[in-house]
């Protein structure tokens, strides 16, 4: 029973719809005291089996929700010219937002790209149709990484889209070649102008990589340690703000803890930009494609993954929006200065101390947000 | 007597309906959340009941934030009043007949983005920007500049919220017999004891009521902050954030908003109590 | 006080250069020729030619537009009636007035959260425009209430009811005697409820359906990426330009007619 997932019926896209007349007949508001929170059906694991590529309508139409900027200006009217299928394209800033449409049930939209952390979630809540590999045969374009991920082995539900990694970016002219760890936010220089990123297990990873531990630990003692070295590295911190890439390029902030697609656009704006992967290691992340269990064109968002798991669109997918890209295939397609860049393809060497977010379990989730908020408050 | 209930009840009906349908109805789920048991899948919240989320949330850990947020909220309002007073009046007394031109000119900026907005604040106030090139020439720079300190987070407040307290001034000034001021100075009063005899009274109803719609937004804003603050900038509002975002903790971050609409509730009707007007 | 309004009109002068200092800022930027707001390297027109490429941006400002117009009538007229049902004492106002001040305390967030739980699932209401246009009014509401009810409870009665013995009809009484005295009050609130509506990104965020982005919330999804649009720098720029020209026409006719009509007074 505890450990058993128990869902407010209020997110649960299994139980049946309320009806207008059920909420007429809920007018008297305490009554909706039984509706918002209850324990959930057992098999919140979602659907088994290998999914359909069945569109619920029957209209060439797709309802895509993504990151903005994070798309080739060619990638939408190439799949619409060769297949007829109107897109419409919306865009989310935070994942917050983002599975709070899902996990109503109601958003309406086919094809949603949540960064990995939040896959985690969707799986545990069956909030997500399994893919149809047959309707993908593009799939084997995929890199062997990708394929064997541990946050979807077999990519059953997910698609990557674009990688990254979490590192420092700097200012070259203000802090030299000196930065080559987390040390740099020592620097006289980086003093009060530096900032980490403002989510729980990207900025706890600071604390526990600096102390030598694994940036996926379950260790109650380890986090707590990371959390008290974090609290210490605070008052030489600027910011903590996920918000990087104005503040680096105008110079405000010397240092930054960043995502790599981030630490790049800063770079193309001012060159003083700098990025590295700290030595005492950092974290992949990768962002995914994915289609609700409630996607009225389910069908279309498949012939959208295998369109874009083509070899030329995702080489022009890549080279637009400077990320890694996650499709062996194209690579030979790619720009070469990209894939020789060794921040946007580390080296193996370098990759092997880049692990994915791991999904270490609702106990330990809520460990790394307490400490977290301890950092924040403290 | 009852017909005057009624005929109030009645104008007061569509406001009642629309707020209790659409304000109302959605805060119960949120008592609901503050009474569930935290979930860290995509449920968030989840039976059993329980009251743990009360007992996290009344943590003294938390006091120094709320005490942060009081002092920005209040430093907000005293320059809001402040900068807010002598326009409006300056507008209402002298405006002529370009009183309405002058009082939209008050708004026209907020047709700009909220966004647009702050990284405009950002870039005067870093240490690059041109505030703080400009306080060099007399040697009042300072290193890094002014972002990231809590004179920009209520910098970044007042500005936001300056309209709401000029707009209510406004109202309350128009309505002021000017010639009061006269008949005072007359009367051989100073500035200073007509000010506090004539004219505050007089626009007491627009100074309070631009107060509460600075001093409770303010109080519930934690984006400028954010945006303009540095490492100690959380307030209430943002630690109530937090446990939204991330999924953190879902049961908490209602806790934490009932707690806050109880206390407004019990202060808003303490005052009641004690005659005055409670809005 | 008023014999020397300089003093006065100095300090109008720097609330107005506060006002607009970040804005004049904005402009400067717009024609930057880099992405950047705060690095001025150099003269360029790309993101006013950018905008005016770009439709999505079009069809999420008219979108926006015709949210805080239509919210702002809402509230602004379902408001104006609950301050005059304010008015006078009667059992129960406390309750109201405690009521009308929620909105104006609940974070945000935690409203975005609940209204898209019990919207959605609950009441049935799909998300996109008719959620939007609920939950606007519903926290515009107490600032129009706010607004109007410091006029309208400082209103002398004997006023209307004057109107009332000289033989006016309740309806005349209001449109002649009452709707002149409350008029600024009412416009004000209106302006507060239109451009809480414009601005609104938290709230909105959760309640925009497919193909319905506002364009706050369209602009929020792009900075987390990429940092502010030039693009909406220059649009922002744009709006004000526009809005600010439109005050100035306003007051260029105003006073012509004003002219025109002193003119055919002396004729007279």
């Amino acid at each position: 029973m505890a450990d058993q997932v128990r869902i407010a019926r209020l997110w649960d896209v299994d139980s049946p719809r309320v009806t207008r007349r059920t909420m007429l007949g809920s007018m008297a508001f305490f009554a909706l005291a039984a509706c918002a929170v209850g324990p959930a059906p057992t098999n919140s694991g979602g659907t088994d089996g290998a999914g359909k590529a069945a569109n619920l309508v029957d209209e060439p139409r797709l309802n895509f929700y993504n990151w903005t900027d994070y798309i080739a200006p060619e990638t939408l009217p190439g799949f619409t010219a060769v297949t007829g299928i109107e897109v419409t394209y919306d865009n989310f800033s935070t994942n917050d937002e983002m599975e709070a449409k899902i996990a109503s049930g109601q958003a309406g939209y086919d094809l949603v790209v949540p960064s990995d952390n939040f896959l985690r979630r969707f799986l545990r809540s069956g909030l997500l149709q399994p893919l149809d590999h047959d309707a993908i045969p593009n799939l084997a374009n995929l890199e062997q990484r990708f394929v064997e991920a541990e946050y979807d082995p077999g990519n059953r539900y997910s698609v990557p889209w674009a990688w990254g990694t979490t590192g420092l970016a700097y200012s070259k002219s203000q802090l030299g070649d000196e930065v080559t760890g987390f040390d740099a936010f020592d620097l006289p220089a980086a003093r009060g102008r530096s900032s980490i990123l403002d989510e729980a297990r990207d900025g706890m990873a600071i604390g526990l990589l600096k102390l030598g531990h694994d940036p996926n630990t379950t260790d109650a003692r380890q986090i707590d340690d990371a959390a008290n070295f974090l609290l210490s590295l605070k008052k030489k911190l600027g910011q903590i703000n996920s918000d990087v890439i104005e503040p680096l390029t105008s110079g405000q902030v010397r240092l930054a803890q960043a995502y790599s697609g981030d630490a790049f656009q800063a770079s193309d704006a001012n060159d003083d930009v700098g990025y590295v992967i700290p030595e005492e290691g950092g974290l992949s992340y990768v962002d995914l494609l994915v289609i609700p269990k409630d996607a009225p064109h389910a069908g279309n968002a498949h012939r959208f993954i295998d369109h874009v798991l083509g070899a030329e669109t995702g080489a022009a997918l890549s080279n637009a929006v400077r990320y890694g890209s996650p499709n062996a295939a194209a690579k030979p397609l790619i720009d070469k200065d990209l894939l020789n860049d060794p921040a946007v393809y580390p080296p193996a060497e370098q990759l092997a101390k880049l692990p994915f977010t791991k999904d270490l379990g609702g106990d330990v989730e809520a460990l790394y947000a307490d400490a977290w908020t301890k950092v924040k408050t403290g | 007597m009852l017909r005057r209930w009624l005929k109030a009840n009645g104008l007061l009906a569509p406001t009642g309906i629309w707020l209790g349908l659409f304000l109302i109805a959605p805060l119960v789920v949120v008592v609901e959340f503050s009474f569930a048991t935290r979930d860290t899948g995509v449920a968030r919240a989840v039976l059993p009941w329980t009251t743990q989320a009360y007992l996290t949330a009344l943590d003294p850990a938390f006091l120094p934030i709320f005490g942060r947020t009081l002092a920005y909220a209040g430093a907000t309002t005293v320059a809001c009043l402040l900068l807010g007073f002598p326009l409006a009046w300056f507008i209402s007394r002298h405006g002529g007949r370009y009183r309405t031109v002058l009082l939209a000119a008050v708004l026209i900026p907020f047709w700009s983005s909220y966004l647009a907005r702050i990284y405009a604040w950002k870039a005067l106030l870093d240490g690059e920007g041109l505030v703080n090139t400009v306080l060099g020439w007399v040697g009042l720079d300072r290193d890094g500049g002014f972002l990231l300190t809590h004179g920009a987070v209520v910098l970044g407040l007042t500005y936001g919220f300056l309209p709401f307290m000029v707009l209510p001034l406004y109202v309350a000034c128009e309505r002021f017999d000017f010639r009061l001021v006269e008949a005072s100075y007359d009367l051989g009063h100073g500035r200073v004891s007509t000010f506090f005899r004539i004219v505050l009274p007089g626009v007491m109803s627009g100074v309070l009521a631009g107060s509460l719609l600075v001093l409770v937004p303010a109080a519930g804003d934690f984006v400028t902050p954010k945006l303009l603050g540095g490492v100690d900038q959380s307030t209430f509002g943002s630690v109530i954030d937090d446990q939204f975002r991330g999924g953190n903790n879902w049961p908490l971050g209602s806790a934490m908003a009932v707690l806050l609409l109880v206390l407004v509730v019990v202060v808003l009707v303490l005052r009641g109590r004690r005659g005055e007007d409670v809005l | 006080m008023n014999r020397r309004p300089w003093v006065l009109g100095t300090v109008a002068v720097l609330v107005f250069l506060f006002l607009y200092a970040p804005i004049a800022w904005l402009a400067v930027a717009s024609f930057n020729s880099s992405r950047s707001l705060s690095r001025i390297s150099g003269f360029s027109l790309q993101w006013y030619a950018e905008l005016a490429d770009d439709t999505r941006v079009f069809a999420s400002l008219r979108l926006t537009l015709e949210l805080a117009l239509a919210s702002a009538a809402i509230a602004t007229v379902i408001g104006t009636l609950a301050a005059f049902g304010l008015r006078r004492a009667f059992p129960g106002r406390g309750l109201w007035t405690v009521l009308l001040s929620l909105p104006l305390v609940v974070p945000e967030v935690v409203m975005g959260v609940a209204m898209l739980g019990f919207f959605v699932k609950l009441a049935g209401v799909p998300l996109g425009f008719g959620a939007l246009l609920f939950a606007h009014v519903a926290f515009s509401l107490s600032f129009v209430v706010v607004v109007v009810r410091s006029r309208v409870s400082g209103m002398d009665v004997r006023m209307e009811e004057a109107a009332a013995d000289l033989g006016a009809s309740p309806f005349t009484a209001f449109r002649t005697v009452t709707l002149p005295l409350v008029a600024p009050a009412v416009a004000a609130g209106a302006a507060f409820a239109f451009l809480l509506s414009f601005d609104d990104v938290v709230i909105s965020s959760y309640l925009t359906g497919v193909g319905s982005t506002t364009l706050p919330v369209f602009v929020y999804a792009q900075a987390s990426k990429r940092g502010i649009s030039p693009e909406i720098v220059a649009l922002s720029t744009l709006m004000v330009a526009a809005t600010a020209l439109l005050l100035v026409i306003g007051v260029v006719i105003a006073s012509w007619r004003a002219r025109r009509a002193g003119a055919a007074a002396r004729l007279v």
